[in-house]
């Protein structure tokens, strides 16, 4: 049996059966064309657009990339709208310390800074006045891991921080994109295992697997309980990146399925392979040493140049980059 | 943009758009999600349409602002761990096509890594050479003979298996 011709047959099938795009398809993209390039003439950053529209067409099509290129002048305030009251940021905190209001104080002042270069313009930090602290919580053997969440301009951001004492707390991962749904979830990949806290909304279940290669869960799912949308335990560190799935699942149903952030106490400061953090610096240490000019925005970076074959020179050393790093 | 530009343009998604939405589809295996992305990818060339239209036929350009623009949503989701999708069982619920006892394969296709796939789309369906092909996706010619290779030894398999042979495919 030719396998190549089954392929073709296949991709020929299935081709034949997509239906005509949408007939507004010209318009919309215009209309997103302008849209990206009125915000870049204001000076929005050229990441927090790119991220949004990303996870705009991610998330849901149309509506909700219409919803990201509202004017974020005309938006409702972020906290403001009806809709955000069930976002993850406004659920009061959760967790063991979460009615030790001095800590929670001290938490919210923690820094933010991750020692990645970036424009005035492009800061991940939020202003105090706008961190709330999502969770506070005790591990068994003493560490306080928190996490907290913070709002610049329209997006909001997270990050977790942990210490072996609630005094001894610093950032351990972020700032990146917080999603108004999307649990958060962190895993201490020192060692053979460590503590894996999943921070949802009430009433979600959560279970995580351990994946092999080929993404399939060894041994199936286990369930980690969930107490107020909170739930801790402990996993086995990743052999791989992306090792361990976790399930997050909503009225019965599979809702999310994604890996923890994970982080390796044993190399503070640095994230494992696959982090958005080890992944960003690298990447743009590569390539700035390579003569590429970059532009660093909060999850990604960019080039200094519209132009085309500049473009394809770029891509072609951001390829070698990513195999030489181990990225490829 | 000049109107005969976007003249040009409008023209150029008119005839071509339904092409690169079956690319699209391909790449992705969901149609929600080759919408999006083919929003995205003229999005990007619409912003130096002139320059990409004074190449040659601009479909190239757009097919590889595709491929590339897929695979930086792969790197989000995984390297940068946004996941910020419900389940693909659960996206998925739109009737499927009657691809009848290719559905199996359509599965096996759908589980490769997206620059895997990428490759077997661009080689199979788009028919471009292996030069071609590592054009597009701004790597070497090696690492598409890898690829096409791995993704090719992992759907062989499937269908080497006697339950998709017996099984009247």
């Amino acid at each position: 049996m030719d396998v190549e011709q089954l392929l073709r047959s296949n991709f020929a099938d299935r081709a034949d059966a997509v239906d005509a795009p949408r007939w507004d398809l010209h318009e919309t993209v215009l209309a997103g064309s302008r849209e990206l390039r009125r915000r870049r003439t204001r000076q929005v950053a050229g990441g927090l657009v790119g991220g949004a529209l990303a996870v705009a067409l991610l998330s849901g099509g149309l509506p909700l990339l219409r919803t990201q290129l509202e004017d974020p002048g005309q938006a409702a305030g972020p906290r403001e709208s009806a809709e955000r009251a069930v976002d993850l940021y406004d659920i009061p905190t959760r967790g063991s310390l979460a009615g030790d209001r001095e800590l929670l104080d001290r938490i919210v002042q923690l820094s933010w800074d991750d020692g990645i270069p970036r424009d005035p313009g492009e800061s991940v930090v939020p202003p105090v006045d706008t961190r709330r602290v999502l969770f506070a919580g005790e591990m068994t053997d003493g560490q306080v891991w928190a996490l907290v969440e913070g709002v610049v301009g329209d997006r909001t951001l997270f990050a977790w921080f942990t210490g072996a004492t609630a005094d001894g707390m610093a950032l351990t991962w972020g700032p990146d994109f917080a999603f108004p749904d999307t649990p958060m979830a962190l895993h201490d990949a020192t060692g053979d295992e460590g503590y894996l806290v999943v921070v949802t909304k009430p009433g979600d279940q959560v279970r995580y697997g351990a994946l092999d290669a080929d993404g399939e869960p060894v041994g199936g799912y286990q369930d980690v309980p969930a107490v107020d949308g909170v739930a801790i335990s402990r996993a086995p560190s990743p052999t791989w990146p992306l090792y361990v799935e976790l399930q997050v699942l909503r009225d019965g149903a599979v809702a999310y399925r994604m890996p923890p952030q994970q982080f390796d106490t044993e190399r503070p400061g640095t994230a494992v392979v696959g982090s958005p953090t080890a992944y960003l610096s690298s990447m743009v240490q590569c390539l700035t040493g390579r003569g590429v000019e970059v532009t660093v925005h909060p999850d990604s970076f960019g080039y200094e140049t519209d132009d085309p074959a500049e473009m394809e020179t770029y891509a072609v050393v951001e390829q070698q980059c990513r195999e030489d790093l181990g990225y490829g | 943009m000049r109107d005969d530009d976007e003249a040009s343009f409008e023209a150029f998604v008119a005839a071509r758009s339904a092409a690169l939405l079956r690319t699209a589809v391909l790449l992705t295996h969901d149609r929600g999600y080759a919408e999006d992305l083919l929003q995205a990818a003229l999005i990007k060339v619409y912003r130096h349409w002139r320059r990409v239209s004074e190449r040659g036929d601009p479909y190239a350009y757009v097919r590889k602002a595709l491929v590339t623009t897929a695979a930086g949503w792969h790197r989000r989701r995984t390297v940068q761990e946004i996941v910020d999708l419900p389940a693909v069982e659960q996206a998925d619920d739109r009737p499927r096509s009657d691809l009848g006892d290719r559905d199996e394969l359509t599965q096996a296709l759908a589980t490769l890594p997206p620059r895997m796939r990428a490759v077997l789309v661009l080689r199979y369906w788009e028919d471009l050479s292996e030069t071609g092909t590592a054009a597009v996706l701004g790597c070497s010619v090696n690492t598409v003979k890898t690829q096409t290779s791995r993704g090719l030894d992992r759907l062989r398999a499937l269908v080497e298996n006697p339950a998709y042979v017996n099984g009247g495919r």
